[in-house]
This record gives structure tokens, C-alpha cells and sequence, in this order.
């Protein structure tokens, strides 16, 4: 795992490439427009790795208070997913009979997980309250 | 309901009938070409001479192709077929060549569909001819491009009067569209319908989520009281009809049509993700509210109640966070390759965000 350059920079040189050096080339409206979503999915991608652990690592601290678990958190990028997949299942099958309060409190929770996820794939998002 | 939405699981469809590489290809097709020429000669005239098919570009849901054709009149037509895969709620294309029809009696500025066929680009898709229709889709050019700007002054006006047309349509008026062959009986209680449906679509993906969860809990506490069922057109929005600089020319892709509530189409328009980037111009990305709201009290003698436009957009955000969740599904298990579905999947965030932030906002 030390190839250099890592994933995050291999994904953001192919996004690159298609912008800088393919979609120029290419005449077909229909080709050129997937170049873009391509690209758009690369970026995404690396932005994800990059804040992959910090974002996790926000989630799992936010679902152990949810579920009233004991804040341990797993070593392994793995072990946090399946940690996290784990919880969120749990949540959301009590979603139907929670109180008022449990769903402001998760309210809370997906709205700082959605940040995160959206900061990331979408970094011109608007957050602001008002639009 | 159910059963006129075409079934709640991901639709999947027989191969296509090219080489699937081939019907993402620029150029024309021989074999289909062929096949088109040969059932237009069947059903128009036997002096048809097609000389070209070309898939058209956009759409992610259906399959698309430009036709010139000369010995019929008009001449240059869209083929529109049934795709691999359909999102739940997508009706085929032989229930959606009965709506069209029964728009263009209404008056509904739409491409009439002519010479229905069956497995005439894959085997059991159905497929129809639409007039071809002038003007952009493309939801940039129509909110932003400096050559559209006059049209845009128009745009809230002119759909509001389609809008209103398409809503006059009811069970009652057109009794050949609540046949289980089309849409189905409608609705009593068409905010109950919706939940309802929301809830089988959330139920039948694979990959489901929290925020869904959550939104689909408010909407359903706070559930307002709506009798009234009308022919909806099921995706009203910027990017589902032509502009031209003379102002709107066609309203397309009836696909999504249904009975339910006319607020279902009154806030579809709205949803934040249909403004194109335009997020101060609510309606499409091209106007205020007020203007829009205006003309289609004007047009219907309905008069439009906010409160209710706040929860069918917090719905309508419900509804496009799942169908984003389910486009990507058609890419990863329903065996249709395309990109654009990869990434509309990895957008459903956008849209949760959207209905908590309306939730919390509390008006629209």
C-alpha cells in the first residue's frame, strides 16, 4: 500500500485525461456526456477516499450515541463500514414507531452524514437554509 | 395502481435487438433501419423509404431514435422505445401511446404518437412514433442561455396553460385511460396512493436508507387531505419540454403518467434539482412561483395552496431520492450499462438534504 501516486491522485489524473485529452476528440453528444459524468464520478471517487476515515470515523461516533453502544471504534476501514451498515439498519427499521424526539435526533445525525457525503461528490452544493 | 405502474421491482426486458455497444452508437443502424422501414410501410404507406435511425442523445430512460423518412408525411419522427430496464412508475410504451392521444384530443401541446409497434427494437418492447418537435430540453440551455432569455418571460404562462389542460383530463372525462390496460382505476385518496407507492418503491431497493426512511415518516405524519384525482403528467419539469426562442413548443416524455393529486405536478416543477443550478427561480430554474401559481388559477380556477405545493415537494424530493437510488440499481442489477444511471444513484443525497432543509424550513 505504498504505490505512489495513491488512489485518490491515479483517479483525479484519469479524470483529467477524459476532460483535458478525450472529450475534445469526441463528436457524439451522447459519448461526450457520458466523458463528463465520467469524470464527475472519478472526482467524486477520489474525494471520497480522501475523507473517507474522517467521515467514517464522524458517522460512527453520531451512531453509537444513537443506539447507546459503547463507543469503540473498529481499526479496520472494513470493520467501520460493517459497523456503520450495521447501526444505520438498526435505525431505520425503528424510524416507524420512534418518538419525536428520537427523530430529531436522527434528523440531525443523516443531515451531518448527507453534508458529508455531498461536500464531497458535489463541492459547489449550496447548504444555506434559504435558497 | 400498482399493477398500472408496470410492478414496483426494476422491469427488466429482453436484449435489445443490435448489438448493445451498437445502440449507443452515433451512427445509424442497418437492421433497424430496415425493421422500421418495413412496419411503417405496413401501417402507413407502401411508398415509405426510411433513409436514416440514429439514437438520440439524452434520456435515461428510454430508447430514443431520430427517423427521416420520405412517402409519409411528416417525414422526421422519433422512434420511442420501451428500454432495458424501467424505473418503477414508468408505464410501457403502449400505455403511454393511449395518454398521448388523449392529450392531444385535450389540446395538450404535445408531439402526436402515431404507428404503435411491438418488438421492433427489442424483442416485446413496445414502441410509437412522435412527430418530431423543434426547440431545447436541455435543462442549462433553458434556464441560462442567453438566446432563450424571451422564452423564459413566456415559460410560466404557457405551461401553466398546458399544465391546466393536462388537469382538466379525469377518469370521468376519459374513462378509455382508467382501463387496466393504461393507467388503472383512479384513486380515492390519492395522498394515501402516493405514500403507498412511495413505500413499495422504498421497500424494493436493495440499497436502502435512513433519510428515505426519516422523509417517508414525516410525510406520512403530517399527511394533508386531498379528494380530487386528475391526470397527472408524472415528471413536469425543466428538461421534459422544448423551447424554442418563440417560447414553449412541446411538452414530452409522458412516461411517468398517472391519476393523483394536481399538486404532484404543481411542485414536481419546483423540486430543487429541476432548477438546473438557478436555485432563486423556484419554478424550473426560470421563474418565481408567483407568476406560475397565477396563471394556473387563471387556466384551472383552482386555486393553488402553498401549504400544500410545501408537502408534495418534501414528497416529490422523497420520490426523486429513491427513483436516483433506483436508477443506479438498473445499472447494477438490471443489466443496463450507462454511466449517467451510475451517477444520478450517487445524487439521492441531494435530495434528502433538500426535503429536511423544506421540512425544517417549514414553508416552501
Amino acid at each position: 500500500m505504498q504505490n505512489t501516486p495513491n488512489k485518490e491522485t491515479a483517479l483525479m489524473a484519469m479524470a483529467k485525461f477524459l476532460g483535458r485529452d478525450v472529450r475534445p476528440l469526441v463528436k457524439d453528444a451522447r459519448v461526450q456526456f457520458r466523458i463528463l459524468v465520467a469524470e464527475s464520478l472519478l472526482m467524486g471517487c477520489a474525494g471520497e477516499l480522501a475523507f473517507e476515515d474522517e467521515h467514517l470515523r464522524g458517522e460512527l461516533e453520531r451512531l453509537f450515541d444513537l443506539v447507546g453502544e459503547a463507543p469503540v471504534l473498529p481499526v479496520s476501514g472494513a470493520e467501520k463500514k460493517s459497523a456503520v451498515g450495521r447501526m444505520t439498519s438498526s435505525l431505520r427499521n425503528a424510524v416507524k414507531t420512534a418518538d419525536a424526539d428520537t427523530l430529531k435526533r436522527l434528523q440531525a445525525h443523516v443531515k451531518a452524514t448527507l453534508h458529508d457525503e455531498i461536500s464531497v461528490a458535489n463541492p459547489r452544493f449550496s447548504f444555506a437554509e434559504e435558497i | 395502481m400498482a399493477a398500472a405502474r408496470g410492478g414496483i421491482a426494476i422491469v427488466v426486458r429482453p436484449a435489445l435487438r443490435l448489438d448493445p455497444a451498437m445502440s449507443n452508437a452515433p451512427t445509424e443502424h442497418e437492421d433497424l433501419r430496415a425493421r422500421v422501414e418495413a412496419h411503417l410501410r405496413g401501417v402507413a404507406t407502401s411508398a415509405t423509404v426510411v433513409s436514416s435511425v440514429v439514437p438520440l442523445a439524452g434520456g435515461a430512460c428510454q430508447d430514443n431514435f431520430r427517423v427521416e423518412a420520405k412517402g409519409i408525411e411528416p417525414g422526421t419522427l422519433v422512434l420511442r422505445s420501451d428500454a432495458l430496464s424501467a424505473l418503477p412508475g414508468s408505464i410501457d410504451r403502449s400505455r403511454e401511446f393511449a395518454v398521448i392521444g388523449a392529450a392531444v384530443r385535450a389540446g395538450v401541446k404535445t408531439p402526436p404518437a402515431h404507428y404503435p409497434a411491438r418488438g421492433l427494437v427489442r424483442e416485446g418492447a413496445h414502441a410509437y412514433f412522435l412527430e418530431w418537435a423543434s426547440g431545447d430540453a436541455i435543462g442549462r440551455k433553458v434556464t441560462k442561455s442567453p438566446e432563450l432569455a424571451g422564452a423564459r418571460r413566456k415559460l410560466p404562462e404557457e405551461l401553466a396553460t398546458e399544465l391546466a389542460k393536462i388537469h382538466r383530463i379525469t377518469a370521468a372525462s376519459a374513462p378509455e385511460l382508467a382501463t387496466a390496460e393504461v393507467l388503472g382505476p383512479a384513486p380515492q385518496e390519492p395522498v394515501a396512493a402516493a405514500l403507498a407507492f412511495q413505500r413499495e418503491r422504498i421497500d424494493s431497493l436493495k440499497s436502502p436508507r435512513l433519510g428515505i426512511e426519516l422523509l417517508h415518516r414525516w410525510l406520512t405524519d403530517h399527511a394533508p387531505t386531498v379528494t380530487e384525482t386528475v391526470l397527472l403528467h408524472g415528471d413536469f419539469r425543466t428538461g421534459n419540454f422544448l423551447v424554442t426562442e418563440s417560447g414553449l413548443s412541446a411538452i414530452l416524455d409522458w412516461e411517468f403518467a398517472r391519476w393523483g393529486a394536481r399538486y404532484e405536478d404543481l411542485a414536481w416543477i419546483s423540486m430543487r434539482d429541476w432548477r438546473f443550478g438557478v436555485l432563486g427561480l423556484p419554478v424550473g430554474g426560470f421563474s418565481a412561483r408567483a407568476p406560475f401559481y397565477e396563471a394556473y388559477e387563471k387556466q384551472s380556477g383552482h386555486v393553488v395552496d402553498e401549504k400544500l405545493v410545501h408537502w408534495y415537494e418534501v414528497l416529490s424530493n422523497l420520490a426523486w431520492a429513491v427513483g436516483s437510488v433506483a436508477q443506479a440499481e438498473r445499472y447494477i442489477y438490471g443489466g443496463e450499462e450507462d454511466l449517467e444511471l451510475l451517477a444520478i444513484g450517487r445524487r439521492a443525497s441531494e435530495m434528502e438534504w433538500e426535503a429536511l432543509r423544506l421540512i425544517e424550513r417549514g414553508r416552501i
